[in-house]
């Protein structure tokens, strides 16, 4: 089934001669479960994709389904819910917020969903302890390290059972290390059934996932499957 | 969203910040103080200003020249106008008393020798409201015989001659000119000014005789049966002395009673009240937009935080509401703390200052929702702009 199906979508800015095409008749589906990253260089137009993708924005023609719903009939109200309930964002700088534990943080999708206190807890508990995190459940951001904020993230992108995943360069302030547990976390999450779309410009990174779809001038100027063969062990 | 979780966001955020969210709130309490101690003292004032007037009897009225009258000797009033007047109305008056008031010198070992000597009739208790403790007030024998007797306060019989017992049938000399007997003592009541010289009761004829005083009075007090209406009977009393000086037409006379003057200095001192409210509430509208500025600041301090709200499915009305509550909160609060302030500010005036003070539930409840009020009223900006924030440009602030 088609979790994400764009036809003709097109981002213009500004008006009439000053504008900009950001994004150009751009057509592309990815089905569920499927772990797929688009990249290309700055000024491609992937983070334009990326935010109507993410439903913070909307296209300025052509059509956008999210698991079956038409997103252009939407007004921002309408979006908001949509984010809540359809797409679980994970940025590249964490953006969890500075005065809150690890838990509250997670559970804020949950807070706008009107979920129970108690609910709210252990489903937080629960996507917390998927990434790792039960010993610092309590901790502020500032008291954990740049892998542990980005665990964090995901559990808050995990937490309300998104149809997406969708991540803004998410290895972009990390170091080495935490880069590749973020990514075997993530190879996790693909394994257990989660659709996972990376947006970046590290080419390691895309080449992580199983589908790569490549952004030049607001066009797909190359969209390939990458097979790859599992270490045996 | 819903409220309780907006409320404990915003308690979150009010904590996260202690000092400037009380600094914010200084603005409001030191406006809502002073709104509160203003009112305190006002109540306070116009409550002891009933008391007294209450203590002076309310079914009495006085009947005097109309203002800006210049009255003709005949058309003064007289002893002659006092007697008819009982004659005529004397199943409604208890009594009808001239009003002489004048000072004078106690020639005794006392700290104060000034003694203000009041006229008399024989119904004293019920004409000036006083409570005799000892001896007995002045009769009709007293009067027509204008005898040389007083009625003083107990603590200046005290003062004089060690007790009540001692000072009855004393006599007391005024001025090294009259000697009165002591034939009755009255309880001094306790004034609210905290100072108040002794006061003599004298039957007003004898006052005519000795001092010459009595030709002619500026006004008569006239003490009513309880059942008589002071209003209603002014007017008889005005056209009935009218038509005797035969100037019915001029309107010279008139009558006040105690209530109105009661109502009078009420009006007046809720004016006032009113007034220097009015002037402390300006550092009410002061200090709300300190709360708008701060509330400016707090979102754009916020702003990503703001956009990760948008982004993770917050709506416009949970941003508005988030923020509208921390601006009511931060006002409400300060508006209790500052009712709570003005509630020992005017304990420690009535204190200080011997006033007394008096506070309200309303005043109370009236000071809270005028603080949260203003709290809406300059966090409405604030919030809506919080809320209308673009969540990737939200997100892209650093």
């Amino acid at each position: 089934m088609a979790i994400i199906e764009m036809k003709s979508l097109t981002k213009v800015y500004g008006q009439k001669s000053l504008s900009v095409k950001a994004i150009d008749d751009i057509d592309f589906i990815v089905e569920e479960n499927e772990y797929l990253a688009i990249t290309g260089p700055s000024g491609s137009g992937k983070s334009s994709l990326m935010n109507i993708i993410g439903c913070l924005d909307r296209a300025t023609s052509g059509t956008y389904k999210l698991d079956d719903i038409s997103i252009e009939s939407y007004k921002s109200e309408g979006l908001a819910e949509i984010r809540n309930r359809k797409i679980g964002f994970v940025f590249q700088s964490f953006n969890l917020i500075p005065r809150m534990s690890a838990l509250h943080n997670v559970e804020l999708p949950l807070i706008y969903a009107n979920v129970s206190s108690e609910e709210r807890r252990r489903r937080s508990e629960e996507a917390l302890k998927i990434v790792g995190l039960t010993d610092r459940m309590m901790h502020k951001p500032n008291e954990l390290s740049g892998g542990q904020k980005q665990r964090v993230a995901i559990a808050r992108a995990l937490v309300m059972n998104p149809a997406v995943i969708l991540v803004d360069e998410p290895t972009g302030n990390l170091d080495s290390h935490s880069t590749e547990e973020i990514l075997v976390l993530f190879r996790d999450l693909h394994r257990q059934g989660k659709t996972i779309i990376i947006v970046t410009h590290e080419s390691e990174v895309a080449h992580q996932t199983d589908r790569n779809i490549v952004i030049r001038d607001g066009k797909i100027v190359e969209d390939r499957k990458i097979f790859r063969v599992e270490a045996a062990v | 969203m819903n409220l309780i979780e907006s409320f404990k966001i915003a308690i979150a955020s009010i904590m996260s910040n202690k000092f400037r969210s009380f600094l914010t709130m200084l603005g409001l309490i030191i406006g809502i103080s002073s709104v509160v101690t203003i009112v305190a003292i006002g109540n306070g004032s116009q409550n002891s200003i009933k008391s007294t007037l209450d203590n002076l009897g309310t079914n009495v009225i006085t009947l005097q020249a109309s203002r800006g009258v210049s009255l003709s000797s005949t058309e003064k009033l007289n002893i002659s106008d006092v007697e008819s007047l009982k004659i005529k109305f004397g199943g409604e008056i208890l009594d009808v008393v001239p009003q002489i008031s004048m000072s004078a010198t106690i020639m005794e070992d006392v700290d104060d020798t000034s003694l203000t000597l009041t006229s008399s009739g024989d119904q004293l208790s019920s004409v000036e409201s006083v409570n005799m403790l000892y001896g007995r007030e002045f009769t009709l024998e007293d009067l027509e015989k204008m005898k040389n007797n007083i009625i003083v306060d107990n603590e200046l019989a005290e003062e004089i001659y060690g007790s009540l017992d001692e000072a009855l049938g004393q006599q007391l000399f005024l001025n090294s000119q009259y000697s009165y007997k002591i034939v009755g003592i009255y309880e001094k009541k306790d004034s609210n000014s905290g100072f108040s010289t002794a006061k003599g009761y004298v039957p007003y004829t004898t006052l005519q005789k000795n001092y010459n005083a009595g030709v002619t009075f500026n006004s008569i007090k006239i003490a009513l049966e309880s059942d008589v209406d002071p209003s209603a009977f002014g007017d008889k009393a005005i056209s009935y002395i009218g038509a005797k000086k035969g100037n019915a037409e001029d309107h010279k006379y008139t009558t006040y009673s105690l209530e109105e003057q009661i109502e009078m200095i009420s009006s007046v001192m809720g004016s006032l009240t009113l007034l220097i409210s009015s002037i402390a509430a300006i550092s009410l509208v002061v200090g709300g937009i300190g709360v708008m500025n701060i509330m400016l600041v707090s979102v754009t301090e916020r702003t990503r935080e703001i956009g990760i709200r948008k982004a993770l499915g917050a709506k416009y009305h949970s941003i508005l509401m988030q923020f509208l509550i921390e601006s009511v909160v931060v006002s409400g609060l300060g508006g209790i703390i500052g009712t709570i302030l003005g509630g020992f500010l005017s304990k420690t005036a009535s204190r200080l200052m011997t006033l007394e003070t008096s506070i309200d539930v309303n005043t109370v409840i009236l000071a809270t929702v005028f603080s949260a009020t203003i709290g809406i009223v300059f966090g409405v900006y604030p919030a809506s702009k919080a809320a209308k924030l673009d969540p990737i440009e939200a997100l892209r602030y650093e």
